[in-house]
């Protein structure tokens, strides 16, 4: 009897010893963290993710200005600049891709709209020429958004040549100036969405569940990561979904030969959005230096920014079309594969995990 | 000695006490699980979780408990709900209790994805539910049948769900004592730091200190709570304590559901109410107490049930390495909020007579929760495994092997390869010998 006495003496001093600092009393011992601010690092993020659409809708903006002038007269000259503006697009694209999957974005499925490839040239084909479509409707996706424009503007050999066929034929013209005004409606939209009530929501879910905004934002750049650059640009081209056998034309731009810059600007994308919009500005790589997140003895923020940096440098080296380095160069780009691979480890498990933040909605009592 | 030391235990067992306990926690224990199926409806959890998946995981030996058709499944739901009405008003009761214990663990046994204590805890006290006679007062059963309310029932009714209780709450303990736990409070100070945002005590879960001393508090409170909570004289300070630890849970831990009112609510079992039968006029022919009586086969049952419930959380000693790393022996063992695990699998299939192989990405056949289970536990892996080989043999019309290429991360020390990337899946079963494809941790 004493001793169990004596012992709930001592959990009941544990116990309210606990709820003292609960009640108020902050221990001031010399292990204290400062505190970290986290609405600091949504605020970082909110403003950079404004940003990348904000340049988005300009550069799908002027792309579509620049289409309209290419419809109107379609010359060797009007099609360069519509060339090059569609290249901005897409780049500014890969900035927005990594926040695909919650706010502004997913209600309005952007990436699926936007950059589903590889386009279905034969529906392209069939859709101009009848004129029955429905923009958006699940069956038109792979014959719109930004790889059926760049179908268009490279369907012939020359450039001479593609001038031609929209001159002699009206039809193209309308189909690509339909489907550009839809990419600039939805990138216009998607703008104006998170620039006027979303960013100030994404400021305020300053907590780490599955709703918060930190976890829409590690879970949606996960997916976009693993499924969409990891897979998308450089996995399935290279044949891991198709029993080994490569996919050349599976790559993102196989027309105009940007996926190589494509691929390049996502990973830039996901760096910055790891490390905040400037140097030392509140960010999630921040964060991770703040819980001490180690990786192999190292801190896990410098590992990942380390291995992003190799990985650039790697696409960098790639002197030809991605898709036909990737069939020429098999080990390297097995090699790349395989890098790619371990970012999503470093992403998925260890920043995820280091941050406490959660995946689901579900009950869960300790992983 | 022995024939006397058992007749002692005997009399114990036997001797009259107030059924208050038992109503109160029958009360409790009905509302409380139907608030909780409640809120699992409402969070469209059944269609969720069952019927939204092509595939569920299951538990070993369980993998006949399938999935039934959708409007069955919300019937058998509806009917759980409805037995855990009944149960608290005590109507129908022993028909309630079985059908209660039946449901929901035939709920539980559809995907081992959502395998959570608490269920199973409540799984546990529903089967003790059905042999104790709780509905003898305060229940419509005993209006329905005019039956005479009954003051007292036998002490080891009353035992058992003690019991029970004071298991878990010491199984949870001591399973804490380890040394991430106790030296690294891991893996409290991960997850603390990801709650700052709660009003009041945010701030305080930014501090290493704060992580040590709930990591040392609830090791001590788990220990000793289930003991504290017999011993009339520390019986009410413990339960105050226990709210308030179990109500913290609940304000830093919302991800744990409805683990600390299941706690709150069934601990209440610990008092006496003998204020609550006072009232109750002495049936002196209903003396002979509860039914059903001690010499039927209900003493065997659950001399079997408590033995099997201390070996099940010890089992894992019979299981080299790191408990947490390779979880055999994990479930079943109060082992709540003890790790931070994360983990990445992908599965490789290869057909090697026609040189035939492809990755297979689960998170497209999963659903998030599936995923991060499945990435964390071996034999769930096996199973996604498994379930490959059937379905790429199918459409490839051959024999394949099956890779997995896992990485896991445990209290955030950085992911390592999880599985031996090597082994053909395929080929290896799920047993209760140890798994060698497990790498180890250190």
């Amino acid at each position: 009897m004493n001793i169990f006495l004596m012992k709930s003496i001592n959990t009941t001093l544990a116990v309210i010893a606990l709820c003292f600092v609960f009640v108020g009393c902050s221990p001031d011992d010399g292990s204290s963290t400062p505190d970290f601010d986290r609405e600091a690092v949504l605020v970082d993020q909110s403003d950079l993710i404004v940003n990348n659409f904000s340049t988005l809708k300009v550069a799908t903006e002027s792309l579509n200005n620049s289409i309209i002038d290419f419809v109107n007269s379609p010359t060797v000259t009007s099609l360069e600049s519509t060339r090059s503006a569609l290249y901005e697009a897409r780049i500014a694209y890969q900035m927005c891709s990594p926040y695909s999957s919650f706010g502004p974005s997913n209600s309005s499925a952007l990436r699926t709209e936007l950059n589903t490839y590889p386009s279905d040239t034969s529906l392209i084909e069939q859709n101009l020429s009848t004129s029955q479509y429905t923009l958006g409707s699940v069956s038109n996706l792979d014959a719109q958004g930004y790889p059926a424009i760049e179908y268009l503007l490279w369907s012939e050999n020359s450039a001479q040549a593609v001038a031609d066929v929209f001159n002699n034929n009206t039809d193209r013209g309308n189909y690509l100036m339909a489907i550009s005004n839809r990419c600039n409606e939805l990138t216009s939209s998607a703008y104006s969405d998170w620039n006027s009530n979303y960013s100030t929501f994404y400021k305020e879910q300053d907590g780490t569940d599955v709703g918060s905004s930190l976890g829409l934002l590690v879970n949606s750049l996960n997916l976009d990561f693993e499924k969409y650059i990891r897979d998308g640009k450089v996995g399935i081209p290279l044949g891991i979904r198709s029993l080994g056998n490569p996919l050349p034309g599976h790559i993102e731009a196989p027309y105009s030969g940007n996926s190589k810059a494509l691929l390049k600007t996502s990973l830039e994308g996901l760096l910055l959005i790891i490390e905040g919009s400037a140097n030392n500005s509140p960010s999630l790589s921040s964060y991770m230096d703040h819980v001490d997140a180690q990786y192999n003895g190292s801190a896990l923020s410098g590992v990942i920014r380390n291995h992003i940096n190799g990985l650039i440098n790697q696409v960098d080296a790639v002197d030809r079309p991605l898709e036909t380095w990737l069939i020429e160069e098999s080990s390297a780009a097995d090699q790349l594969y395989a890098d790619l691979q371990q970012l999503v480890i470093y992403l998925k498990v260890d920043m995820t995990s280091s941050l406490g933040i959660l995946i689901s909605y579900q009950d869960t009592d300790g992983d | 000695m022995a024939t006397d030391l058992i007749q002692k235990t005997n009399s114990i067992l036997k001797r009259s006490l107030s059924i208050g306990p038992l109503v109160v926690f029958r009360i409790g224990f009905g509302l409380m699980a139907f608030m909780s199926l409640l809120r699992f409806y409402h969070n469209g959890w059944v269609k969720e979780q069952f019927l939204d998946s092509a595939f569920h995981f299951k538990y070993f030996g369980f993998h006949w408990v399938g999935v039934a058709e959708p409007p069955v499944l919300y019937g058998l739901f509806f009917l759980l709900m409805a037995s855990a009405l009944c149960v608290a008003l005590g109507l129908l009761y022993r028909i309630a209790a079985v059908l209660f214990f039946v449901l929901f663990t035939y709920f539980e046994l559809l995907d081992a994805t959502y395998y959570l204590n608490h269920y199973y805890f409540i799984s546990c006290c529903a089967f003790l539910l059905i042999f104790i006679p709780a509905h003898h007062a305060f229940s419509i059963d005993q209006k329905l049948f005019g039956w005479k309310p009954r003051k007292e029932v036998a002490a080891w009714t009353i035992y058992t769900l003690r019991i029970q209780f004071t298991l878990l709450y010491f199984f949870a303990g001591i399973a804490k004592i380890q040394p991430d736990w106790l030296l690294e409070a891991l893996p409290l100070s991960i997850w603390l730091r990801a709650r700052t945002d709660l009003p009041l005590i945010g701030p305080l879960l930014d501090y290493e200190a704060t992580a040590y001393m709930m990591s040392w508090g609830g090791m001590l409170f788990d220990v000793f709570a289930g003991f504290l909570l017999l011993i009339p004289k520390t019986r009410t300070f413990t339960w105050i304590i226990a709210a308030v630890f179990h109500g913290l849970t609940a304000i830093i831990f919302p991800q744990i559901g409805v683990f600390p009112y299941v706690m709150m609510v069934g601990t209440l079992v610990y008092f006496p109410w003998t204020n609550l039968t006072q009232k109750i006029t002495s049936q002196l022919s209903d003396k002979q107490t509860a039914t059903p009586a001690l010499t039927s086969i209900v003493p065997y049952v659950l001399s079997l049930y408590f033995i099997l419930q201390v070996i099940i959380p010890l089992r894992h000693h019979l299981y080299n390495g790191n408990l947490f790393w390779h979880e055999q022996g994990f479930r079943f063992s109060w082992r709540v909020m003890l790790m931070e695990k994360a983990g990445y699998c992908e599965f490789e299939v290869v057909d090697t007579k026609h040189n035939r192989r492809t990755m297979v990405r689960p998170s497209d056949h999963l659903n998030a929760q599936q995923e991060k289970m499945m990435a964390t536990q071996p034999d769930l892996i096996l199973q996604y495994a498994h379930h490959l080989s059937r379905e790429y043999s199918e459409s490839w019309q051959t024999e394949v092997e099956v890779y997995a290429h896992c990485w896991c991360s445990l209290n955030g020390r950085g992911s390592k390869p999880y599985i031996n990337s090597d082994i053909n899946l395929a080929k290896e079963r799920d047993s209760f010998s140890p798994k060698t494809w497990i790498l180890p941790f250190d």
